[in-house]
């Protein structure tokens, strides 16, 4: 089930939602509505899911203050990892890497966003292990933190430590729900509006054949792909992020603008914040991080990536991918880096951007000589053949693309209701709407522009969920790019 | 303090939401006040609405709207899998949520009147919002037009043989035989060809002399023959910016073309509709037929009423064609008491013979119309041979638009055993 369809938005989100609100065991029914949400997608796998959890649950269990407990780690991770191992690259290690034919039967099925809850149960061991987060409590408090719908299949990467205590203990206040909903209605407009339409022309684009394809089409089509994976994945996270808000938890923000980015090094921190502090913690630094010289911190950077791009898929693309972001930024701590910042910042964006979209046309391409002649149809001058950017683009979608275009920059950061960034808790400020008395309570007058622009905000989040709506109902054209994973 | 409230602060329950719970189910571990929940409650509601509406939507009416079967509810009893009947289950959701036609219709007018585009795969939208409807080909979306503007020798030849045969079958009836073609927009307007249409087939279509097309050669073919061709492109085309001739929002020909093609039809058949035929003519407004962009629109078109013939419609007559031909559809008999000829006609067609037959109509004492789009090749036959028999008309017109040709109802007609019978 994806968020952005009907059968969620209309169907499971508000049964969810009522039965939160209304009945006495929230925890009990947002773990209950999360195994419905996995075996709804995934039918039968959803034992598998809660087997991970009781294997993770036992081993926890284990990691505190037992002899053994480096045997139990190096027992779970490894099995964590074996699980992942399977169930994901199996097929591509038999047959892509040794090349045995195989039957399409024997390759297992790949589960709904086990990359996900795989890497959280890696994290909940390492970091029990570590002392930086208590075991969990009960098995209902580590099934309900791995198996969270809103991010279970595509994140964000959560933390334990990050939810441990509020699993137990939370308040959820007006602003609470306030704020998540418009941060949802935020993300499904990222989702639907821009990155359906942009994943229009990316589709036609890389659709196209060899000898169709022209550089002016070769540069749309990775324009509107840039924007789509940016726009599907960090519209998810937001509506992830809204609702564990509504639910009272504080998911922490995984997308910062990286567009903005004037080197690869910078990208990385914007960029799947929750992945890349993952294996900044859990890979990178047990490898030595960049203490152990040059030589060495290239290499693990390298190796990092090189895993990272597995790890969003089975294929060689995602590998070269990774390798490609690797050697960049072993590239910029090597000294490249120094060199960016003497240049003017309009050419460190250029050459941010520029490095991005070509690591986008690998990851994209179905093939690694897909990717190479879209690169080199992109680098040389391949004159137009028939498919005009009328076609390939439509006045919908051109229109959708340049607001994205817009809005990958943190232009909505100056407003309270729209900020993608860490907003100030309730309480914390005196002017935030419902923060003691509830929505309802009498303001004082000095209040009413606080008011205004909430009654304000309250009608554009309205008006876009109902935009979102005209589009989701009409049956649009809704891939959601991350589902593989 | 009530014995209650010692017993949960005994249990670490405190009702300020605060208090830590043994149990992870444990509704106090989660602080929810009237306010948020009142919210939530609220949120989910709204949420839930449309859902809600589905079920007092009439489903029918989208079922007959978007012409498909809607998915049906499954069992989960006889479902293969989970997987299998969750798959089902969104299916059936997407397609019985309240609200879902409106919406639709929302959408494509916001693609259509916000960003111009066409809200449909198979329909184009050119300049000054000229519509042009395209094949339903996904892989071949241009053949509509590209097989107007590029020129099939084979097509035209094997086109040819049909007429020739088709029409010594109507010959040997005794009646006048003539095909008669109406130019559409891709021929009439091709400067108003949307962008998104391959530029060579737009060259072709702005490039190509319209009597070079399949429709004018086939008229030069029939000089000398027994029946005739009637093409008027260039009449046409000298009145075609004219307000209303040809309606912009509309794929068939209506309004003013229909007229003028239909008097120039009937002069060619040596009938004279005098005076009267335009008389009492206004500008008004009709609705446009492409449907299928998923929403209604209005055209403005020339509306002639034609008083002075008295001419009477009725649908679905005669009624044995439903017997021989059970899909027809736009059939009917007109019949005018002041008609400007004592002939009777049958009118062959496909889709743009209903809009051409009110304009026929004042020419003939009674006019046949039947069109031929959902004809099958087991019924051809047995469907000629009672249409020549029951109505024996004067005059037969197989009437097409230029992008009906070739058309395969046609070959159907003269692959059956007709001749034989007849003679």
């Amino acid at each position: 089930m994806v968020f952005s369809t009907t059968s969620f938005l209309f169907v499971f989100l508000p049964l969810f939602l009522l039965c939160y609100a209304v009945l006495p065991w929230r925890n009990l029914t947002a773990l209950i509505f999360s195994l419905l949400f996995f075996a709804w997608g995934e039918g039968a796998y959803v034992l598998l899911l809660l087997a991970t959890i009781g294997f993770n649950y036992w081993v926890g269990q284990r990691l505190e203050g037992s002899a053994y407990r480096s045997r139990f780690l190096i027992l779970g991770v490894t099995l964590n990892i074996l699980v992942l191992a399977y169930y994901k690259y199996f097929g591509f290690l038999i047959a892509s890497v040794l090349e045995i034919p195989v039957p399409e039967q024997m390759i297992p099925h790949l589960p709904l966003g086990i990359s996900f809850f795989i890497f959280q149960s890696i994290s909940y061991l390492l970091d029990v292990y570590r002392r930086d987060s208590p075991k969990a409590r009960s098995y209902f408090d580590l099934a309900l933190y791995i198996a969270m719908f809103p991010q279970l299949i595509a994140g964000p990467i959560v933390r334990y430590s990050t939810v441990a205590e509020a699993l137990r203990h939370r308040k959820i206040s007006s602003y609470d729900v306030y704020r998540g909903i418009t941060l949802f209605v935020l993300g499904l407009s990222y989702k639907v509006l821009i990155a359906n339409n942009a994943a229009e022309v990316a589709d036609m684009t890389f659709s196209l054949a060899r000898g169709q394809l022209s550089t002016a089409n070769a540069w749309v089509g990775i324009s509107a792909y840039t924007l789509q994976i940016f726009f599907d994945f960090a519209g998810y996270s937001l509506m992830a992020i809204g609702i564990g808000r509504i639910m009272g938890f504080h998911f922490p923000k995984n997308f910062d603008f990286p567009y903005q980015s004037r080197s690869i090094t910078e990208f990385w921190r914007r960029w799947h914040i929750s992945l890349s502090s993952w294996f900044r913690d859990y890979l990178y630094i047990p490898l030595g991080g960049n203490r152990h010289g040059k030589l060495r911190t290239y290499a693990n950077l390298f190796t990092v990536f090189l895993l990272c791009g597995l790890w969003h898929g089975a294929a060689w693309t995602f590998v070269l991918w990774g390798v490609f972001h690797g050697s960049i930024l072993a590239l910029e701590r090597a000294g490249l880096g120094r060199v960016l910042r003497g240049l003017p910042r309009a050419l460190q964006h250029a050459y941010a951007l520029l490095l991005v979209m070509i690591g986008w046309v690998i990851f994209r391409a179905e093939t690694v000589a897909q990717g190479s002649y879209y690169l080199k149809a992109m680098f040389s001058s391949v004159p137009a053949r028939g498919i005009g950017f009328e076609r390939l683009v439509s006045a919908e979608n051109l229109f959708f693309m340049l607001l994205g275009c817009l809005f990958s920059l943190p232009v909505l950061e100056g407003t309270r209701m729209f900020r993608n960034a860490e907003d100030l808790a309730a309480g914390n400020t005196t002017n935030s709407v419902g923060v003691r008395a509830g929505v309802g309570a009498s303001v004082s007058v000095s209040n009413t522009w606080v008011w205004l622009r909430a009654v304000l905000g309250g009608l554009v989040t309205i008006a876009l969920f109902g935009l979102c709506a005209v589009y989701i109902m009409s049956g649009t054209y809704n891939p959601f790019i991350y589902f593989r994973f | 303090m009530s014995q209650k409230q010692q017993r949960d602060i005994t249990r670490g329950i405190h009702h300020d939401g605060t208090g830590g719970a043994d149990s992870a189910a444990d509704s106090d571990a989660v602080g929810l006040r009237a306010g948020p929940k009142l919210m939530i409650v609220l949120l989910a509601l709204g949420l839930f609405l449309p859902a809600f509406a589905g079920f007092f939507t009439n489903h029918k009416a989208r079922q007959n709207w978007e012409k498909r079967e809607l998915a049906a509810l499954p069992n989960v009893l006889q479902a293969s899998s989970s997987k299998v009947f969750f798959t089902e289950l969104e299916a059936f959701i997407d397609d019985h949520m309240g609200f879902a036609t409106p919406l639709n219709q929302a959408y494509r007018k916001l693609q259509f009147y916000v960003f111009g585009d066409s809200p449909v795969a198979n329909v184009s939208v050119g300049d000054e919002g000229f519509v042009f409807l395209n094949s339903h080909s996904v892989s071949r979306p241009h053949t509509a037009i590209s097989k107007l503007c590029l020129r099939n020798a084979s097509q035209i030849s094997k086109t040819a043989k049909a007429m020739d045969t088709f029409a010594s079958i109507i010959d040997r009836q005794g009646a006048t035989m003539t095909y008669a073609v109406v130019p559409s927009k891709p021929l009439l307007y091709p400067d108003r060809l949307p962008y998104t249409t391959p530029a060579r087939f737009r060259e072709a279509c702005l490039s190509i002399d319209p009597l070079q097309s399949a429709a004018g050669q086939l008229r030069e073919r029939a000089q000398g023959a027994d029946y005739r061709v009637y093409f008027p492109f260039s009449e046409l085309a000298a009145m075609r910016d004219e307000p209303a001739f040809y309606p912009p929002e509309n794929f068939h020909s209506a309004s003013r073309i229909n007229h003028e093609f239909a008097r120039g039809l009937l002069h060619e058949l040596d009938i004279d509709v005098g005076r009267a035929y335009s008389k009492d003519a206004y500008l008004g407004v009709i609705r446009a037929d492409m449907d299928l962009l998923g929403f209604r629109r209005d055209a403005d078109a020339w509306i002639y009423p034609y008083a002075d013939y008295e001419t009477v419609f009725s649908h679905r007559e005669p009624s044995w064609v439903v017997r021989h031909y059970p899909r027809a559809r736009d059939f009917g008999t007109f019949v005018s008491a002041n008609p400007a000829s004592t002939r009777s006609a049958l009118l062959l067609s496909n889709s743009f013979g209903k809009y051409v037959a009110p304009h026929l109509a004042p020419g003939f004492k009674s006019l046949h119309h039947i069109n031929l789009n959902a004809l099958r090749k087991t019924e051809a036959e047995a469907f000629l041979r009672q249409v020549l028999a029951q109505i024996q008309p004067d005059d037969v017109i197989y009437l097409v638009h230029d992008g009906g040709i070739p058309s395969a109802q046609l070959y159907m007609l003269t692959e059956s055993d007709v001749l034989g019978v007849a003679e």
